[in-house]
């Protein structure tokens, strides 16, 4: 089950460590070049820095969300009507809907949940048959018993 | 034999070139909006590693409901004969709580003898566009716990909640309290108009959440990508600056990688679950004030009588420890406490400090409260 790891050591690593491959140099100067330490990665942060609290700023401005929210709102009623729209033309033609398809999804999950538990008081009934069996074969083993034996015949 | 180097050099480098189109051509035809898909390609060649090896712990699946899995994680040596059933959110999948070796919430909890359930609800699909709450509380946590006893043996379970997990879990709580022995909430939002940024952006003016769904079914996979980006939009394309920083160290590269991936791997939300969420929890509380109903029960989390632990992470932006901390006060449980940990909402389960300051503290506290195992 457990996946292998392939990071870490194979035996080529040392030698590729010292001399890295051009993308990996390229990658690391690029994060060193927007690093902290380095006087266009200052200039990067300081960008970061500002952008992010500008964008906190607007996150949280009422205006912002509430036309934001109206515009999602419109785009997401218009979709709603049309596909309103798609469900009244395929009824037209006698096709099915994905809103009937979805009553008769609901319809499958709820014969599957109804199998499943007649077969969760199925397995009660059994065990019960099973243990009145073993119960029975105990008395059975008690009466042969008490002919001589030592065991109680109490069923287990 | 310089030549024929030079060549098979040569023949290499465009091969790769072209494995290296291609991945990106795949990520661009899925129209996936993470950066994780476009970056990644060139990160695990400059890197020299593997994909993350996520989910490493072994497991048998016990028991399906449609897409949901009930996982089985057995513990070499049982030490405790009270299982843990973890309930993890419907967002994203649930090996967050499964990482990488060694900072694997669930690896953990097994190596300290429990035997461990958890819940994978799978990728949700059009079939799941109906499922309701009744539905997995009713149907699926009530199955998963009843599979999850029948099969380690016991007569009752600590229930584990991660994130809207521990929301699901905790109705489930208050609506079946037979066979649960612990309770464990692990940032989980309970007080949703504590709830942060989502609570400002789901009110009911600015949000029309049965448009949404009576337009979609399920909630799209772009939107949610949307939401979360929205939360950090710089951040989500700044913080792989430091994985090129860090490119010459494998391990972390790996959990990075590892992060990503399960960050990106979004799921469509359910439905009708989604529509009850949003409106019940974020627009008008009532999962808080208990006034939730679910197939007609009311969900009243003062019924609560098992032993709780309530874990909050300090940094948290999508459970705010405002929002989960109310919980104690909530319930009925006369054992109850709060652990809090300087970590933020996943950090709980994939920092570095899990295996060393978190996990040791939760795993004690469910411990104390569990039947210890023998050997019949």
């Amino acid at each position: 089950m457990a996946k292998e790891t392939t990071n870490g050591g194979s035996g080529a690593q040392p030698e590729r460590r010292k001399q890295p491959k051009l993308l990996t140099r390229v990658v690391k100067g690029l994060g060193h070049w927007l690093g902290p330490e380095t006087p266009t990665g200052k200039a990067f942060v300081a960008a970061e820095k500002g952008m992010t609290k500008a964008f906190d700023k607007l996150g949280s401005n009422e205006r912002y969300l509430n036309l934001v929210g109206g515009v999602l709102n419109r785009a997401l009623r218009t979709r709603k009507a049309y596909v309103e729209a798609q469900e009244n033309w395929l009824h037209l033609l006698r096709l099915p809907t994905s809103t009937e398809m979805d009553d008769l999804r609901e319809e499958v999950r709820d014969v599957k949940n109804q199998i499943e538990a007649l077969s969760s008081q199925l397995e009660l009934v059994v065990e019960a048959l099973e243990k009145g069996r073993r119960e029975g074969q105990g008395v059975e083993v008690g009466r042969t018993n008490t002919n001589g034996s030592a065991t109680t015949g109490r069923p287990s | 034999m310089t030549t024929q180097s030079t060549s098979q050099r040569l023949r290499s480098f465009v091969a790769g070139q072209i494995e290296l189109s291609r991945e990106l051509m795949q990520a661009a035809q899925k129209g996936s909006m993470s950066p994780y898909h476009y970056v990644k390609p060139f990160i695990l060649r400059a890197a020299d590693v593997g994909e993350p090896p996520l989910a490493p712990t072994p497991h048998k699946v016990v028991y399906t409901n449609g897409k949901m899995r009930l996982l089985r994680f057995e513990p070499t040596v049982r030490k405790h004969a009270t299982p843990i059933l973890f309930v993890y959110s419907l967002i994203n999948r649930y090996y967050i709580l499964d990482f990488l070796p060694g900072r694997s919430l669930i690896e953990f909890m097994v190596g300290q003898g429990f035997d461990v359930y958890a819940i994978d609800w799978g990728t949700p699909g059009s079939a799941e566009r109906r499922i309701g709450w009744d539905d997995v509380l009713n149907v699926l946590i009530k199955n998963a716990v009843k599979w999850a006893l029948r099969h380690s043996g016991a007569k009752d379970l600590t229930m584990y909640g991660y994130c809207m997990g521990g929301t699901m879990a905790l109705a489930y709580a208050a609506l079946h309290p037979q066979g649960l022995r612990n309770f464990v909430a692990q940032a989980t939002p309970v007080d949703f108009h504590e709830g942060g940024v989502f609570a400002e952006w789901t009110k009911p003016n600015r949000f029309d959440v049965d448009a949404l769904v009576d337009a979609y079914g399920n909630v799209p996979i772009e939107l949610m990508e949307t939401g979360f980006s929205s939360m950090a939009p710089i951040q989500r394309m700044t913080k792989w600056l430091e994985v090129f920083r860090r490119i010459d160290d494998p391990d972390f590269v790996t959990t990075f990688l590892g992060m990503e991936h399960w960050a990106s791997d979004n799921v469509q939300f359910p439905g009708e679950i989604y529509r009850q969420y949003i409106k019940d929890c974020y627009q008008y509380n009532n999962f808080c004030k208990g006034r939730m109903k679910v197939a007609g029960q009311t969900v009243d989390l003062s019924t609560i009588k098992v032993p709780l632990l309530n874990i909050i992470a300090e940094n948290d932006t999508i459970a705010p420890p405002k929002s989960s901390e109310v919980l104690n006060t909530i319930v009925s449980s006369t054992d109850k406490e709060i652990m809090r940990f300087q970590v933020g909402h996943i950090g709980l389960s994939t920092s570095s400090k899990g295996p060393k300051q978190i996990w040791p503290k939760v795993a004690g506290w469910i411990a104390k409260r569990s039947d210890p195992w023998t050997e019949t």
